[in-house]
């Protein structure tokens, strides 16, 4: 856990506000996300989480307020070119085996060599599916390859919507340590989760968002694991 | 030589291989030699130079440019839909282009064999369009994707049907267009698809590094810089213009499509530039065999070329079907 250990800023949210025929989904969201620091959002359904991590990740412009990109010594400030993403509705790629569609993280970028394949595989606990059909794998397992799938991309920040809902529990607390580990190296990362415990227990920050807002506090969590918190609590 | 190179060099030497077959063997025996002098035109016989240059060589020249188009027309719509059943019969594209050759073989449409070529590539895109604008959609699985491009290939060939049904129309040529022939092309039809061929393969080459990504899905392959939509429009563009060349000289020939692809990965793996390429030689390979089976197998008979590639696509598709969740 980085408690207390908050790095550059990367992405400031100003007065956020996101419509759908009028009515406000996201409502005048200010908050800033830092290099190395692991952040879980919670929330209920329908809380506006999925509609925020969307603008945050450049597929949705905001109605009002701005997000901007702070501190990028490369590339354009696009909140694309600085985060890498994956969307709760991942679809199975056909035809292509686990390497395969990890290869495909960079696709764009004339990334040569497979090392960065191997290497995320590896961190992700999948380097033994590499070859495997991605369509073969298990629930469980296809969330671990789309993680080294984000990690492949090589970006600053990592958004993962609720990305780690079907695996097993020694697998998500991996996972949950392994993002604490990514935010440690100076990534930042933002997940979107409805496990409490596990973003109560690993996560530097939490988010809470409640009808389209980012609450002020966490009422609706259970006073015990506010405690198990300790002082890596933060409210925004 | 690389894994593509030699898969390649085998593929072409077997299309060479099943096309000297069709030119050698037929109704009528020729010796080598009679070929040979048919062919070039330099013999005395009048009968070996019709057969060999009007009869047999424009049937395996159609044989390979629609089996090619099919090929390459199924490597696109897999690809650009993330399809593993996708076909341009089985997904209805070549239908409309069956609509207008069966308004041809009832007299309806009277105009050059360039002219109706061209309408029936129109119509054949339009149906890739139909289709495009569905892909195009959240949340259509495989399934309902492949129930839409069947429906569409079923009302359209119901269409062809009727028409050469209400117009009394029941030739060799009508069971040709449904069923898919080669009995019939001549040089003109060769001549009339290869423009439509050379343009849709070349959106096809165009359009090939970008269809890799696509299997990820819009919303990812976006995020990493593609164009998905675009892509895909591009990509059915060409499989309309090839289905409609297609289907246009050799009736409504099954499953070439399917299959081309899938062997194609089996051989030279899943990246979609090479899949594309490949997809074209495998696909005339798969329709020139399956042309000499429906000439021999039965002579003095022939059965149409879209049965016999049926009995081989058919358990493919199911097989494929078993392992899609």
């Amino acid at each position: 856990m980085n408690a207390g250990v908050e790095g550059r800023p990367m992405i400031e949210l100003d007065q956020v506000r996101y419509e759908i025929g009028g009515r406000p989904v996201v409502c005048d969201v200010s908050a800033t996300l830092h290099a190395g620091q692991f952040v879980c959002l919670l929330g209920a359904n329908g809380a506006g989480k999925s509609t925020l991590v969307r603008l945050l990740a450049g597929e949705l412009s905001p109605t009002s307020g701005s997000i901007e990109v702070r501190g990028m010594d490369e590339g354009s400030g696009r909140l694309n070119d600085v985060t890498a993403f994956l969307p709760s509705d991942l679809v199975d790629p056909p035809f292509l085996t686990v390497g395969e569609v990890v290869e495909l993280a960079r696709w764009n970028r004339g990334s040569s060599g497979q090392d960065f394949v191997a290497e995320s595989l590896d961190l992700c606990g999948a380097l033994p599916w590499r070859d495997r059909k991605f369509g073969d794998l298990s629930g469980g397992e296809k969330e671990r390859a789309w993680l080294a799938f984000a990690l492949a991309q090589d970006r600053p920040f990592l958004i993962l919507d609720e990305s780690l809902h079907a695996i097993d529990f020694n697998a998500q607390q991996s996972a949950f340590e392994l993002m604490s580990r990514v935010a440690s190296d100076g990534r930042g990362v933002l997940l979107v989760t409805h496990d409490v415990h596990m973003a109560t227990a690993v996560a530097d920050r939490l988010w809470v968002m409640d009808d389209g807002r980012l609450a002020d506090d966490a009422r609706w969590l259970h006073r015990d694991m506010q405690d198990r918190a300790g002082s890596a609590w933060h409210t925004i | 030589m690389t894994r593509f190179g030699l898969v390649l060099a085998g593929v072409l030497t077997a299309t060479f291989a099943a096309c000297v077959v069709g030119l050698a063997f037929g109704a009528t025996g020729l010796s080598s030699a009679e070929l040979l002098r048919g062919l070039v035109g330099s013999g005395d016989s009048e009968v070996a130079s019709v057969i060999a240059r009007q009869i047999r060589l424009p049937r395996v020249v159609v044989a390979v440019l629609a089996g090619g188009a099919l090929g390459t027309a199924g490597a696109l719509i897999q690809s650009a839909t993330r399809n593993p059943i996708g076909d341009p019969q089985l997904f209805g594209l070549g239908g409309g282009a069956a609509i207008v050759q069966s308004t041809v073989i009832a007299g309806w449409l009277t105009a050059t064999v360039f002219v109706t070529a061209a309408v029936s590539v129109a119509a054949s895109v339009a149906g890739a369009s139909f289709i495009a604008v569905f892909a195009s959609r959240d949340g259509v699985s495989h399934w309902r994707l492949a129930i839409i491009g069947v429906s569409l290939g079923a009302l359209t060939l119901a269409v062809a049907v009727g028409i050469l049904t209400y117009s009394q129309v029941f030739s060799q040529h009508s069971l040709a267009l449904v069923s898919g022939s080669l009995a019939y092309p001549r040089w003109a039809d060769a001549q009339a698809i290869v423009v439509w061929c050379v343009i849709g393969i070349g959106l096809a080459l165009f359009i090939a590094p970008r269809l890799q990504v696509m299997v990820l899905g819009d919303r990812l392959a976006t995020h990493l810089g593609s164009r998905p939509n675009l892509t895909r429009w591009i990509a059915m563009l060409a499989a309309g213009f090839l289905a409609g060349a297609s289907v246009s000289a050799a009736g409504v020939l099954g499953f070439a499509g399917l299959i081309a692809p899938h062997l194609g990965r089996l051989l030279v793996g899943n990246d979609a530039r090479r899949v594309v390429w490949i997809s074209f030689p495998l696909g005339a390979c798969l329709v020139v065999w399956a042309d000499q089976l429906a000439r021999l197998a039965f002579a003095p008979s022939e059965v149409p070329v879209g049965m016999v590639l049926t009995l081989v696509g058919a358990p493919f598709l199911i097989a494929i079907a078993r392992r899609l969740s």
